[in-house]
């Protein structure tokens, strides 16, 4: 065994899908990229175009099963940028009720970070969730913002809102295709030294945390902020 | 492929291709353990590289190439484990006391164990102790700060000790 086992283990699997495979491009095929089709396959259709082609269908069915509410709804008159961009995910009304201000998400990477994010919290990977919504991607594309650190106790946190009236205790996956208009929950997480900036108390050894309400609304993200709590 | 690639383009795209295949297909493969699903995610990333839409500078290939393929793993996995969880898998254990039966036996099993982790754990594991990707350039590919990477590969390490300890 090498010095690094968990390399070890990983090249063992390498190289044993390499040998079942040959790497070596055909030198008589023109052209040589992307590999020619086997002559063995029907139709004339390239078997990895045709994998390729069922990949993107199955890929975009996902993203829809899992994202499909988040796209419904009337986005006629969404906002656009000064690029002539769309912009999906900031409201240009403040409205007392977050239904209301609640923007469909449209753009293709904010929906694939969206089920990334909650495929992490479907894992239990807090971390990663947290880091995947306080990113700029996330905050320039939708409105939900988690904040950043870890949850101490976040299987606890969600599962307690999960069971009150906004969800009713399916995987935060599972809620976020579920079709009622208004789900939410929320998330305590402790504040690392000098992630707030002004307003910080500058205590050492002082827990600082946020609570961060997301709700699911209407097809958006919403998020109401609660003031920051100092311990 | 589009048709309207110059002469020079097929042969910058054959070249990246000969140069890069390996490489990328090994790295799918680790994610995917599943090899052709790992050839349909690197083929995918270089339709992409060529096919007009965003894409790297010069020189940066590679890297783009390498990113595109990390994204298009997670997404495969995350159907993969969706249907293993809906279909019974069978046991793949091996009998017999050779000595290279036993060795890959416990290759299995640790890289089993890397399947199991939270996604970026996994994908920082694979990155670090695979491609051998410093904390920075593992950053770079998954775009999220060192900080975090240094986090996930520290409970990575941790959720395989107990695996890695039999293979002392």
């Amino acid at each position: 065994m090498t010095d690094d086992p968990i390399h070890a283990a990983l090249a063992a699997r390498a190289d044993q899908h390499e040998r079942s495979v040959d790497l070596a491009l055909p030198d008589d095929v023109e052209p040589a990229w992307p590999r020619a089709p086997r002559p063995s396959q029907p139709h004339g259709v390239p078997p990895r175009r045709r994998r390729w082609s069922a990949a993107v269908a199955a890929a975009a069915i996902s993203v829809a099963a899992v994202v499909g509410v988040l796209v419904a709804g009337d986005d006629g008159d969404a906002p656009v940028t000064s690029d002539g961009g769309v912009d999906a995910g900031v409201p240009q009304e403040t409205s007392a009720d977050p239904i209301d201000a609640a923007q469909p998400v449209t753009d293709e990477s904010a929906r694939r970070h969206l089920e990334d994010f909650f495929a992490a919290l479907d894992e239990g990977d807090f971390d990663a969730a947290a880091e995947m919504l306080g990113g700029p991607q996330m905050t320039a594309n939708v409105q939900a913002i988690l904040g950043p650190g870890a949850v101490d106790q976040p299987a606890q946190t969600l599962e307690r809102y999960c069971a009150s009236a906004f969800c009713t205790g399916q995987t935060i996956g599972e809620v976020a295709v579920r079709e009622e208009n208004v789900r939410g929950f929320v998330v305590t997480t402790p504040i690392p030294p000098g992630a707030l900036g002004h307003g910080e108390p500058a205590e050492p050894g002082v827990e600082h945390s946020m609570e961060y309400r997301v709700m699911q609304v209407h097809g958006g993200l919403q998020v109401l902020d609660l003031p920051p709590r100092f311990e | 492929m589009k048709s309207t690639m110059t002469g020079s383009d097929a042969a910058d795209a054959e070249t990246l291709y000969r140069a890069h295949y390996r490489s990328l297909f090994r790295l799918a493969a680790v994610f995917l353990d599943d090899r052709s699903a790992a050839d349909d995610v690197v083929q995918e990333a270089f339709l992409r590289l060529h096919s007009g839409r965003s894409g790297p500078t010069g020189g940066k290939e590679f890297a783009w190439l390498r990113q595109v393929v990390v994204n298009g793993c997670r997404e495969r996995y995350r159907r993969q484990a969706v249907a293993k969880r809906r279909t019974p898998q069978q046991s793949q254990e091996q009998g017999g006391a050779d000595e290279a039966v036993l060795a890959a036996d416990l290759h299995r099993r640790v890289a089993a164990a890397v399947d199991q982790l939270p996604t970026r754990q996994r994908e920082c594991i694979v990155l670090h102790h695979f491609e051998r990707l410093t904390e920075s350039e593992i950053s770079g590919v998954l775009g999220i700060s060192v900080g975090s990477i240094k986090t996930h590969l520290h409970r990575g390490r941790a959720a395989l000790r107990p695996v890695l300890e039999e293979l002392r």
